[in-house]
């Protein structure tokens, strides 16, 4: 079964090559870091200021994440969540998938593993790019001194979890609209439309019932315990059982 | 004889129409080029999706390699390469590309990959992406795809729609060699019965959901001998009440008398006594009885 879902994911991997999705990760995560830098390169005496300071790196984490956080993200999660799952449709390829030797729940888990792969790579390279903007401006400008401070991995990488798990609510159901709508428009517009909502909701106290709210509760710092990680936990895991129940016993596989 | 695919009472209803495969008994010789014939909507690719499992089935059985399909889909589907309607291609990725996302689910060696797209063809296409690809190119693809993992069965789905008279004898030929070569059993649906004429060596028609006729190509085309015999004479009149005198089923149709079932012998002693009663005879002609010939007699009554 192990076995099975390797050679499954690592065949849904190969997919992802030359994809709009592997391009959408690639640029997305590297967009908002490149502005930063651009702006660093642009407003040399802040930016000494700035790497000179031992708050350097919460400094660069915060200019990041704000624009990141609330839109991008979760409208970037959105887009490759859908394009990963229609490459089957607009390839005509569910027939092809269905017809080879592999098991339902396989297939199901392997593509949903890409997805959340991918948001791993995303998060991976964006803190290189966060990286990249506290360093570079120092390369190329005498004036600007190298950060000082040393980069906080552990809370960079605390901080990048805890915006993962409050992708995954949005992960689960866009997955489980795109395996149900053959139309592309369909799930990226309720999701926009979802995403929207939780942008006007961010302010109402019982805003975080919304799934696509948490990174934008995240990043203003004003969620409930619970909205950390048990409610998106549990979203991601109803959303995923829901979805593959529909997947499975969808009348027709092609 | 041994069957490589079965199916016993398969029917088939799609929500809210009516039935659209009624208890069909599909037999698929091992080693054979199945052609399965049919109209545009006669249930072809209803009845090859069900084999497939890509819809699911709700009455009748399934047997592949003397195997129930149900039980043993995995072991059964590893030895099935399938084509069904256009080609499943990564527009997105290269033909080598493409087979080696087939590669890692059939886990065969990669050096497989050059074997068919040598086979198809294909071995020089580098790095220009599937969606470039001109129609008879992805369908050739398409079929290296389905042969990839060395399959006993091939389950094509009209393979040769929107292919060029050029394309669609490559095709043939290709069908052909695998088959002779590598023993394959291929079982293809088409519309086109010249190409399933010129390929399959048992045929299976299939009319709004029911199998009208299933058995070598040879068996097929002997019953153009019992074909219906056109007489033309100078007194039609006289000459159906001759024949009807002594016995044989005659009608006047369009300005002739039509026989049915008439042997060779029978038609040179019925033109004798037509003869032998002053009657003249125009000629006497038995209808062109070829494929399309029986497979519109069939479809029609």
């Amino acid at each position: 079964m192990q076995l099975s879902f390797f050679y499954s994911f690592k065949s849904e991997w190969l997919k992802t090559r030359h994809s709009l999705a592997s391009w959408l990760t690639i640029s997305g995560a590297f967009f908002i870091p490149a502005i930063v830098l651009f702006q660093r390169l642009l407003y040399v005496a802040d930016s000494a200021a700035v790497n000179a300071s031992p708050q350097v790196w919460e400094h660069l984490y915060k200019d990041n994440w704000q624009y990141m956080a609330v839109l991008l993200l979760p409208m970037g999660v959105i887009l490759v969540s859908s394009l990963i799952t229609q490459l089957e449709v607009k390839n005509n390829a569910w027939k092809l998938v269905h017809s080879t030797p592999q098991k339902l729940h396989t297939i199901f888990s392997a593509k949903l593993g890409v997805i959340l792969l991918m948001l791993l790579q995303f998060f991976l390279l964006f803190n290189i790019g966060i990286y990249l903007t506290g360093v570079v401006p120092a390369l190329f400008n005498r004036q600007i001194p190298f950060p000082g401070a040393v980069f906080p991995v552990i809370a960079y990488l605390r901080g990048s979890g805890q915006f993962f798990i409050a992708c995954l609510p949005i992960v689960a159901l866009q997955y489980l609209l795109s395996l149900q709508f053959r139309n592309f428009l369909v799930p990226v517009g309720i999701g926009l439309a979802l995403l929207t909502a939780s942008i006007i909701a961010a302010k109402w106290k019982y805003g975080y019932i919304i799934p696509y709210i948490y990174g934008t509760l995240k990043f203003i710092g004003k969620q409930p315990a619970a909205a950390l990680y048990t409610l998106p936990l549990s979203y991601f895991c109803g959303f995923t059982i829901a979805s593959w129940l529909l997947y499975y016993y969808k009348k027709q596989k092609a | 004889m041994s069957f490589c695919l079965e199916t016993t009472q398969l029917s088939y209803r799609f929500t809210g129409q009516e039935t659209a495969l009624e208890n069909i008994h599909l037999q698929v010789p091992q080693g054979s080029i199945y052609g399965f014939l049919g109209p545009n909507g006669a249930g072809k690719t209803t009845t090859l999706k069900l084999v497939l499992g890509l819809l699911k089935k709700q009455q009748g059985h399934i047997t592949i390699f003397g195997k129930p399909f149900e039980q043993h889909r995995m072991a059964v589907l590893q030895q099935v390469g399938a084509l069904i309607e256009s080609p499943s291609l990564y527009s997105h990725l290269s033909a080598l590309e493409n087979l080696q996302v087939l590669q890692t689910i059939y886990r065969c060696p990669s050096q497989r990959i050059h074997e068919v797209l040598q086979l198809v063809d294909l071995a020089n296409t580098g790095h220009k992406k599937a969606g470039q690809f001109s129609l008879g190119m992805k369908q050739r693809l398409a079929i290296a795809m389905t042969l990839l993992h060395r399959p006993s069965l091939l389950i094509l789905d009209e393979p040769t729609n929107g292919l060029d008279p050029n394309g669609i004898i490559e095709m043939r030929e290709l069908l052909k060699t695998i088959n002779r070569e590598q023993g394959i059993t291929i079982l293809i649906s088409s519309h086109l019965l010249p190409e399933i004429e010129k390929l399959s060596t048992h045929i299976g028609i299939i009319h709004k959901g029911k199998l009208l006729f299933q058995d070598t190509l040879e068996t097929l085309m002997r019953s153009t001998q019992q074909a219906p015999v056109l007489i033309s004479t100078n007194n039609n009149t006289q000459s159906l009440q001759l024949l009807q005198a002594q016995g044989v089923h005659v009608a006047a149709a369009n300005g002739h008398l039509l026989m049915q079932g008439v042997s060779k012998e029978k038609i040179a002693l019925i033109n004798r006594q037509l003869v032998l009663a002053g009657i003249d005879v125009y000629g006497i002609h038995t209808q062109h009885h070829d494929l399309e010939a029986t497979f519109m007699d069939l479809i029609n009554h």
